[in-house]
């Protein structure tokens, strides 16, 4: 029950402090430029917009998030509640890949790109990648800049490969990257489910990593 | 008394050099604790055990019957801790702040309305945090920490940035509380405030108590109240000061009051600070 609360709350934050309102503004460009370029460039761009826009934004809208959480000290309030790190983590994980799937199935329609469920799985457990990079570079800084600086090796790691790997060979290896997995999962649809165990595999080692982290931010900041 | 809070032997080390260490102390159900000291004494290093966040400590901390190293979440249904800085969600109303963060405990809540109403915010539940004063988000932060009714209260500098008015009816507020037989720990630099709140204060200083007993009992036991009298002498004005106590021998002093020759007498009784400062050779206001 508290989870919900929590999840509920996280989803009333993200409406007030703007976020919904980027991805419509994200979803009104996107459909303006889709409808825009040659029928067969529609399924390339369809991919590269779904898994570097909803998915990897939650990167950003989750640092944003933590740094406003800081800033206002309402984390404070939460570290010494009965929420546990794991609700905390999970409710940011939730209401923010909710929303990037949901834009991402928008899209998705606009592009033609096929496979809905597993693209709509695929791209939660990548926004939930994304968003945990976001909450672990936002729970050891203070600043927007800050911010934005440690997430460049983020976004050369995790964002790049896929991209490019949609313009060369692909060779068998290189679906062990995590983006590279999801694009995969969103291209075979049920034939590239082994990739979504690799994504599932990186997502959980990724949650153990950033959750000590948050373990720890929540001593340094409660009193 | 039923004791909410033992400590005993508490030591703690952030590195290889202790940084708090011999900490004991108790407070029972209806107690006010005052937490005094400088900047970096280790007071909030003890507020982090005392609530569970620093578990790797040695010495025993007993907090509502358990040992707060070994805490579940469940413990903090029963801590309220109200924050000497806001910790709300500025863009979300009074009134969904109190809504959100109360959501996060299964105990029945209090009435927000009649907790708001108390503290003279009634008025602004539907108005935005971003745009209250200092003093309003100091008010609706402390209404934030009684509404889950925790049965223990730590409060930072619960007073600070309110204006007289408004620091009476909280200061009011916390002793209703203590009458309710809620235990509390409260940390401030206001001494005036610890005179009057606390049933008992502990000085930190270093990781250190360097003193714990009553306020009362600390100023008497300490200090004792003075008389500082003027008077002319060769046309020069001359200081005297003498103990209280002591006025009945003070042969100058009744020969000037016999000869209305005093130019100005007045008593000062010594306060908690100047105690304070005796006992650490430090100040904290």
């Amino acid at each position: 029950m508290r989870f919900l609360h929590l999840l509920k709350g996280d989803m009333k934050f993200q409406f007030r402090y703007g976020i919904y309102f980027i991805y419509a503004i994200i979803l009104i460009v996107y459909g303006v430029a889709i409808h825009m370029v040659p029928e067969a460039w529609k399924y390339r761009l369809g991919l590269i917009l779904v898994y570097s826009d909803p998915a990897a934004l939650g990167m950003f809208f989750m640092g944003a998030l933590i740094l406003l959480e800081k800033s206002e000290r309402a984390l404070n309030s939460i570290a010494i509640s009965p929420v546990t790190v794991d609700e905390y983590i999970l409710s940011k994980l939730g209401s923010l890949g909710l929303i990037s799937t949901l834009v991402a199935e928008i899209i998705a329609l606009q592009c033609e790109l096929g496979n809905y469920i597993w693209l709509g799985i695929s791209v939660f457990f990548a926004s939930c990648l994304f968003s945990l990079l976001g909450l672990l570079v936002g729970s050891l800084i203070s600043g927007l800049n800050q911010f934005v600086i440690a997430t460049v090796p983020c976004e050369i790691l995790f964002l790049l490969p896929p991209i490019v790997y949609l313009f060369i060979t692909p060779q068998k290896w290189m679906g062990m990257h995590p983006g590279i997995a999801s694009v995969e999962v969103v291209m075979q649809g049920m034939g590239g489910v082994a990739n979504l165990w690799i994504l599932l595999l990186w997502v959980i080692l990724l949650y153990v990593v950033t959750r000590s982290f948050v373990k720890n931010m929540f001593i340094r900041i409660a009193i | 008394m039923d004791k909410m809070i033992t400590v005993n032997n508490l030591a703690f080390s952030y590195t290889k050099r202790p940084f708090v260490e011999d900490i004991s102390f108790e407070v029972g159900k209806g107690e006010i604790f005052g937490l005094l000291g400088p900047s970096g004494a280790g007071k909030s290093t003890i507020q982090k055990i005392l609530v569970g966040l620093i578990r790797n400590y040695d010495g025993s901390v007993i907090v509502d019957g358990v040992e707060s190293k070994k805490h579940t979440n469940a413990f903090y249904q029963n801590i309220g801790v109200d924050f000497e800085f806001p910790s709300l969600y500025e863009k979300l109303t009074a009134k969904q702040n109190l809504e959100f963060f109360g959501s996060l405990y299964s105990n029945p809540l209090r009435d927000w309305k009649e907790l708001l109403e108390e503290v003279g915010m009634l008025e602004a539940a539907d108005k935005k945090v971003s745009g209250f004063s200092k003093g309003m988000k100091s008010r609706l932060n402390f209404v934030k920490a009684l509404l889950h009714n925790p049965q223990i209260l730590f409060l930072d500098e619960p007073t600070s940035g309110l204006d007289p008015t408004n620091a009476r009816i909280m200061k009011n507020m916390i002793l209703k509380e203590r009458e309710k037989g809620k235990c509390i720990i409260l940390t401030t630099h206001n001494m005036e405030d610890a005179t009057e709140l606390c049933d008992e204060v502990a000085f930190i200083v270093d990781g250190h108590i360097k003193a714990k007993d009553t306020p009362h009992n600390l100023i008497m036991s300490r200090g004792a109240a003075r008389v500082t009298y003027s008077y002319l002498e060769n046309g020069k004005e001359q200081n005297r000061t003498t103990l209280l106590s002591e006025t009945g021998s003070d042969e100058i002093l009744h020969s000037l009051l016999r000869t209305n020759q005093l130019r100005s007498i007045h008593s000062s009784e010594p306060t908690l600070n100047d105690i304070f400062m005796e006992v650490t050779g430090r100040s904290l206001v």
